[in-house]
């Protein structure tokens, strides 16, 4: 009992150790304090407040073979039961036999743990234990609730300090913002001072304008650069309205929508001043304005820049730079520009490509060495090294190679210059391989004179008999043979290239046969010998025919021909062009000797020159004759006449046109002067004074008297030479002979004057009966009178006053008649048409007088608007009056035919244009047919019955021949106007 | 009978100085003129009832002679005409002779010539002009006659007796002797002979 009690009193001292422990650390030292105390074999205690935890203590004998987990298996049925069990006999987990387990909960309904304790005894648990058990379970439980809820309170007030640490962030953070705002509000007005001074300040152009083009605001370099003044001028203007005219369309169709589309817009615009009307190139930025925030555009801005002085400057640069570069190109020695100190080639020049054969594209970027001009490194190192140190190269003399291989020997100067930081080498270079190839030939030769005189000699002699001879095929001849005698050769020929068949062909050979001739007739492929030179453009030397592989087709007939070995030297043109070829042929296998070979060469270079000269003069006879044959067919003589010497030069046409001779002729400016006519010799003198005086083209037409007599017109044209001074030095010029144009215009011209006669003849003949109206009309009145006046005077007092009337009438009527009848003589006279100034209404009226009466037949009333100060015509009087007549003759024809009522016909003169006069003859006829108004003018067209159908045609003729033109138009209403226009005379 | 009237001779040319020359010459011989310019001014300016002709141009703007003859015919103006023309052909003449012309002169001609064609005109007009104011009497006597008057003048002109008359027209001989009486009287005939010539002209 004392124990008891002992125990009693541990049990209830447990929660004060407790106090600020874990619960897991409660339940541990319960359950230790339960097994020491109570003697259990085991005690295992089960927290399920949150994680589960489990606690397992056994008695000091055990061995700890198990885990609190696994007791928490086996008892697991009994301490999940929901019937309260507090104490059963399970199997001993830890050893043999049973243990009685005794159960209690930790707090009333287990929801802070369970405990169970397990003791092999038999008796196990007394009454006591029981107690006590209950006892440490209920502290226990006061324990851990305790413990749970100091836990959950400590768990709250941590969660209360963390949100007030939060929080005090949350406002420190706030304030910083606060802070920063302000700071940033600070420096945005700051920037937008800045900005709107640099806007103001700017010297750029920069203007913002609504999205409809209004402008709203153009800074003060914009407003001087277009001419405005305040921001009052530039919001009364739109975007527009700067725009240079000729800019507006590109502007409105393509800037516009393109600022519109892509939301800006960059390049030259030309914009205009508004007061001078200036163009001003410009350099442009639109773009648009956006509000903060939405993206939505509120304005369009520009930023320009003038362009003016950028303009000017780059075309000045780009004036140099194309000067510059025709320099370069064009100059007449090589240049090349390479990097240093890679020798990478940068440019090169015209002259330099065809120095070299290559082209731009393959060279630049390559260096000398890979390109194989220079073939020698270690000479291309010591050359640099020498640079380097002296910093140029003075005609140096190196060799170097073409892309074709061929060894040129090259003078050169070269320096390094520095470009931009870059150190670069300047290279300019000519070719001195002639000059030198002909030196030591020079040399060679002087050698082989001493040794080989009579060689020399041929040759010489053979050069001298060349500069004589103008044929070629014997001079080719002499060639070959004297290489075959040079070269010891047994056979030989020449070939002559054929640029259209791209061929040879043999000209001149010596020793084969037909087959051998035949068979090489014509080369154009490369195998054999000849063919390869011309390929490669070099000499081939064949040693032995039957051991060269490429010749193997050839044998056959080099057997047959009987040689074995060949050489064929390729004639080249100066250009390189290919000309020929020169081949000797061996009876043995043969190689000529290096002297033969040089000897060769300088006959094939007189082979050359012989084919090239021959060519050449071939080329100028042929043109010679062309334009001596285009001058004949063309009537053309062509002149020339040296200002300053005062000679004179003539084409054989131009001799033929005067009808001399130019073997006997002697032709000086005196002689020359002889030909002209004398009626023409002032004018002619005068135009030729003229263009001489004023340095111009020299125009004038002219007759030239044959020494026959016989007369030639020309045309003379002439065009002033100038010398590089700028001095008149020469004119040079044509005479055409027009004779042949002049006599056909003449009877042209005659022709249609008699025609004209013809078609005036006629139409009196048609007015016949009209006029013999108009003249028996005055008649009858004078007869009437006469016969009044016989009665008057008759009378027993006779009647004087009334006679005196009569016969003053009488007198008036005969005038009448009398102008009728020389009308008509005037019209059917013929006369060659003489032009003079004339009044256009005299006309029409003259032909009034004529028709009147036709027009009254036909009862057509006819109306006349003249104008009163009509200027004169300068013209025929009879064939205009023909024309007159015919249009009103046609308007009465047209107005009888139709049914239309009122029957008028209207004439108008008037002035029109600058200095025309123009009449109209208006009917009301029947009008044009549309589908003959095209035909009324030609000759033969009528719509009269027994017309003949030429008034029409001769009366535009006549106009035209007058300067002036004839036309027909439809009425609106009905027939139709006939107008035509004469140019009035000067003065007139 | 109003032979006491003047005759007048009226010129139609669009000639001014013919028109003036052949005033001249008539006014010489005593006749009276009157001068047109045109067929339109004639025909709108003439006197209807004078007696007198017309001297008339051939070929006149507007209306031509040949027309304003055929519109005088259709109008009953019956002045004879004398045309005179500066260029005439057959076919122009003929016509103008078909409808009805005294004379066709071509200019120029001898002042006899259109003085006789004058006379001649008028000779025939002042006779037209008779005739016509004979007939215009005899009309209006005739119009006052009753239709049975005129049933009863036409059989009697026709040679009946009184008693065949009376007898197709269904009446006693007495009545159409009182009838025949009235027809005398009204006619102003003096004999049977002289009724028959009236109803001929009729």
């Amino acid at each position: 009992m004392q124990s008891c009690i002992g125990d009693l009193t541990s049990v209830l001292a447990l929660p004060a150790l407790w106090v600020g422990n874990e619960p897991h650390r409660i339940l541990s030292t319960l359950l230790n304090g339960l097994v020491g105390t109570l003697r259990l074999d085991f005690a295992y205690g089960r927290l399920s407040n949150g994680s589960s935890v489990e606690v397992l203590h056994l008695a000091q004998h055990q061995i700890a073979l198990t885990t609190p987990e696994e007791i928490g298996r086996v008892l697991n049925p009994w301490l999940i039961s929901q019937v309260p069990v507090s104490s059963f006999v399970i199997q001993n987990p830890l050893g043999a036999g049973d243990v009685t387990v005794a159960t209690f909960r930790l707090g009333i309904q287990n929801e802070i743990g369970i405990l169970a304790v397990a003791s092999t005894r038999k008796d196990f648990p007394t009454m006591i234990e029981s107690l006590l058990l209950h006892v440490a379970a209920n502290q226990a439980a006061v324990g851990l609730q305790e413990a749970r809820l100091m836990r959950e309170q400590k768990g709250t007030s941590e969660q209360l300090e963390q949100k007030v640490a939060e929080r005090t962030r949350q406002v420190t953070a706030l304030n910083l913002e606060l802070l920063g705002e302000i700071t940033e509000r600070d420096r945005a007005e700051d920037e937008q001072r800045k900005l709107a001074a640099l806007v103001e300040n700017s010297t750029d152009f920069i203007g913002v304008s609504s999205l409809d083009g209004q402008a709203l605001f153009l800074n003060a370099a914009g407003q001087r650069m277009i001419g405005l003044e305040g921001a009052g001028q530039v919001r009364a203007t739109t975007i527009v309205d700067y725009v240079v005219q000729h800019e507006r369309h590109r502007f409105e169709e393509e800037i516009m929508p393109a600022v519109f589309r892509d939301g800006r817009w960059e390049g030259e615009l030309q914009l205009s001043h508004f007061q001078t009307g200036a163009a001003i190139p410009m350099l442009h930025h639109l773009f648009f304005i956006k509000e903060q925030g939405t993206d939505r555009r509120i304005a369009l801005a520009t930023i320009g820049r003038d362009m003016t002085a950028r303009k000017q400057a780059e075309r000045i640069l780009l004036e140099s730079e194309r000067k510059f570069s025709i320099m370069f190109d064009k100059a007449a020695f090589a240049i090349a520009l390479a990097k240093q100190p890679d020798g990478w080639i940068v440019d090169v020049n015209e002259a330099w490509l065809k120095m070299y054969g290559f082209s731009r594209e393959e060279v630049v970027g390559r260096t000398s060495l890979e390109l194989g001009i220079s073939r020698d490194p270690s000479q291309r190192e010591h050359l640099f090294a020498e640079l380097r140190q002296q910093g140029s190269v003075r005609n140096r003399e190196m060799t170097f190679f073409t892309k074709a291989g061929a060894t040129r020997l090259i003078s050169c100067n070269m320096d390094v210059v520095v470009f931009g930081g870059d150190r670069y080498l300047l290279s300019t270079m000519h070719d001195v391989t002639e000059s030198k190839l002909s030196e030591e030939e020079l040399i060679a030769l002087r050698d082989e004179l001493a040794n080989d005189l009579s060689t020399m000699t041929s040759l010489h002699e053979f050069s001298t008999r060349f500069l004589e001879r103008v044929e070629l095929q014997p001079l080719l001849e002499e060639v070959l043979d004297a290489t075959i005698n040079l070269q010891d050769a047994d056979f030989g020929n020449v070939q002559l290239y054929d640029p259209e068949s791209k061929g040879l062909r043999i000209v001149a050979q010596r020793g084969f046969q037909q087959d051998f001739l035949d068979y090489f007739n014509h080369v154009s492929e490369d195998s054999a010998s000849c063919g390869r030179a011309l390929q490669n453009q070099q000499r081939v030397i064949i040693e032995d025919v039957e051991t060269d592989p490429g010749f193997e087709p050839h044998r056959r007939v080099a057997a047959s021909a009987g040689f074995r070995a060949v050489q064929s030297t390729p004639l080249l043109s100066r250009a390189g062009e290919p000309l020929g070829m020169l081949s000797t042929h061996f009876r043995e296998p043969h190689r000529p000797s290096q002297r033969q070979l040089r000897l060769t060469d300088l006959y094939v270079r007189q082979a050359v020159g012989m084919i090239e000269r021959n060519r050449a003069e071939e080329k100028l006879r042929r043109s010679e004759s062309y334009l001596a044959e285009g001058q004949r067919l063309s009537h053309t003589g062509s002149w020339a006449w040296n200002v300053v010497t005062g000679d004179l030069f003539w084409s054989a046409e131009h001799y033929e046109i005067c009808g001399v001779d130019p073997e006997e002729f002697t032709l000086t400016t005196e002689t020359a002067r002889q030909f002209i006519h004398p009626d023409d010799e002032s004018h002619a003198s005068h135009a030729f004074d003229t263009a001489i005086s004023e340095r111009t083209d020299f125009e004038c037409d002219l007759r030239m008297l044959r020494p026959d007599g016989t007369i030639r017109y020309v045309h003379s044209l002439a065009h002033p030479v100038f010398d590089d001074c700028g001095e008149l030095s020469e004119y040079v010029g044509t005479i055409i002979d027009m004779t042949e144009r002049k006599v056909a215009e003449q009877a042209l011209r005659q022709a249609h004057a008699q025609l004209a006669h013809i078609s005036r003849v006629l139409t009196v003949g048609e007015l016949a009966s009209s006029i013999a109206h108009e003249v028996n009309q005055p008649l009858g009145a004078i007869v009437t009178n006469g016969n009044a006046s016989l009665r008057l005077l008759s009378r027993e007092k006779p009647d004087l006053e009334g006679t005196q009337e009569a016969i003053d009438c009488m007198i008036s009527d005969a005038m009448r008649a009398s102008q009728v009848i020389k009308g008509i003589r005037t019209l059917v006279k013929k006369t060659s048409p003489q032009k003079a100034p004339l009044d256009v209404n005299e006309i029409i009226r003259e032909v009034i007088v004529l028709s009147a009466s036709e027009l009254a037949r036909n009862q057509v009333s006819l109306r006349t608007e003249l104008a009163g100060d009509l200027q004169h015509v300068l013209g025929d009087r009879v064939q205009l009056q023909q024309v007159v007549l015919n249009l009103i003759l046609n308007g009465n024809e047209a107005i009888s035919k139709s049914t239309w009522l009122p029957r008028e016909m209207l004439i108008i003169s008037q002035a029109t244009g600058l200095a025309d006069v123009t009449v109209t003859v208006k009917d009301s006829g029947t009008g044009l047919d549309p589908k003959d108004h095209d035909k009324v003018f030609d000759s033969f067209f009528t719509s009269k019955e027994g017309g003949l159908g030429l008034g029409l045609s001769i009366s535009r003729t006549i106009v035209e021949a007058h300067d002036g033109r004839l036309w027909c138009t439809p009425n609106e209403g009905k027939g139709a106007t006939f107008q035509f226009t004469l140019p009035s005379a000067p003065g007139g | 009978m109003n032979t006491e009237l003047t005759p007048v001779v009226f010129v139609i040319d669009d000639d001014a100085s013919m028109r003036q020359a052949i005033g001249r010459l008539l006014g010489a011989v005593g006749i009276d003129v009157q001068s047109f310019s045109s067929a339109q001014e004639f025909l709108s300016g003439a006197l209807a009832d004078a007696l007198g002709c017309v001297v008339l141009d051939v070929r006149l703007p507007g209306l031509s002679g040949l027309d304003l003859q055929k519109e005088m015919i259709a109008r009953g103006i019956h002045y004879p005409i004398i045309f005179v023309t500066g260029h005439g052909d057959i076919p122009m003449s003929v016509q103008a002779m078909k409808a009805g012309a005294v004379e066709f002169l071509t200019k120029p001609f001898r002042d006899q010539e259109l003085l006789d064609a004058i006379v001649q005109a008028i000779a025939r007009a002042a006779a037209t002009r008779n005739q016509r104011m004979e007939l215009d009497e005899l009309s209006k006597h005739f119009d006052l006659l009753t239709p049975r008057e005129k049933e009863v003048m036409s059989l009697v002109v026709a040679g009946m007796l009184n008693k065949q008359v009376a007898l197709s027209l269904g009446t006693s001989e007495k009545t159409i002797k009182v009838h025949r009486g009235h027809v005398m009287h009204k006619m102003q005939a003096d004999s049977l002979a002289d009724l028959v010539r009236m109803a001929e002209k009729l």
